[in-house]
């Protein structure tokens, strides 16, 4: 049986790589790629978008870890799985997009810009969190009607 | 409805029809297909606010001037005209808010069928209205209203989502609370 916490990396590995699709679909495309190699001094180049989308996959299984981490002592029950997902997904904002991207490299944001990087933060949390639940079994298949009945 | 063993059934046919009438399983890899796909049509609904945001809504303006002018719902252009257009602002929190909306439920998976069910209509509103204008392809707002239909009929919440959570807590309470029962069909 896989530990809890090479559940988290693979968990996060896959979260960030959603996230990866999340960002690519843009008007630029993939304008917050680039923002994400920005993070480590890689933008600006040919690749940047690739480093973007390599770094977050990265972070995401590195996110993970330290997520798995925590469960690694908790009762794995789905619920406690995605509130400790939710709540990696707000460090992930905190640390990332707040402290890196706005307090060491002064990227400004629009309002929507504010709430964009908000929310894909919390969604990349739940994913990671979602993931975890449904890797170490115990959560049911879904029937179509049986599910309403 | 499930279906249960029966002793009495023998023939081919009446197992065939069993097996038909039996409620389709989804695989957990269709389950987690769904979910994605319900994630990026919360995006597609989430990024419509970026052009659109508060206090002036500014860049929605331009849009229902359009549907009042194309649309082909007969007296549809009177209410946009004398009634949306006239309270532009109240318009513009109404569908910033319902967009938002959609696109938090859709994104996190709360409430997914709500969410599908409010994307239809909203979707629907921008086919009525948007569909046939000049410039426009009918078939992106058509696409829009169906991909919100999918979202409605499909369970899209019960993986990388909090419907997960939220669905047996309700079927459970369901049975004593008709307010747990109606939510019940909105996860």
């Amino acid at each position: 049986m896989q530990s809890t916490v090479k559940l988290g990396v693979r968990a996060g590995a896959l979260a960030g790589l959603l996230l990866v699709g999340l960002f690519f679909t843009d008007y630029g495309p993939a304008t917050n790629l680039n923002t994400v190699a920005h993070w480590v001094a890689l933008s600006g180049n040919a690749f940047s978008k690739v480093i973007g989308a390599l770094l977050l996959i990265v972070l995401g299984a590195l996110f993970g870890g330290f997520f798995g981490l925590v469960m690694r002592r908790q009762p794995a029950t789905l619920a406690r799985f995605i509130v400790v997902g939710l709540l990696t997904g707000l460090l992930w904002w905190g640390v990332l997009v707040l402290l890196v991207s706005g307090l060491l490299w002064h990227i400004q944001q629009s309002p929507y810009g504010v709430l964009f990087w908000l929310i894909t933060s919390l969604v990349y949390g739940l994913v990671l969190g979602s993931i975890t639940g449904n890797m170490t079994g115990g959560v049911q298949r879904v029937q179509y009607e049986g599910a309403r009945a | 409805m499930r279906i249960s063993p029966s002793p009495e059934i023998h023939t081919p046919t009446e197992i065939a029809s069993t097996a038909t009438s039996a409620p389709p399983v989804l695989g957990e890899r269709s389950l987690m297909l769904i979910a994605v796909v319900r994630i990026f049509v919360g995006l597609l609904w989430f990024q419509q606010l970026a052009w659109k945001m508060p206090p002036t809504f500014a860049g929605l303006h331009s849009y229902v001037v359009k549907e009042a002018q194309y649309t082909f719902i007969p007296g549809y252009a009177f209410i946009l005209r004398n009634i949306f257009l006239t309270h532009f602002l109240v318009l513009g929190t109404f569908v910033w808010s319902a967009e938002c909306l959609v696109g938090l439920l859709l994104l996190f998976g709360l409430f997914s069928r709500l969410g599908g069910l409010l994307a239809t209509i909203l979707a629907f509103q921008l086919y009525a209205g948007l569909a046939y204008a000049p410039g426009e392809w009918y078939w992106t707002y058509g696409m829009l209203v169906l991909l919100g239909l999918t979202l409605i009929a499909v369970p899209s919440g019960r993986r990388l989502g909090i419907d997960q959570l939220l669905a047996p807590c309700l079927q459970q309470t369901a049975r004593k609370s008709s307010l747990a029962r109606i939510a019940s069909w909105f996860v």
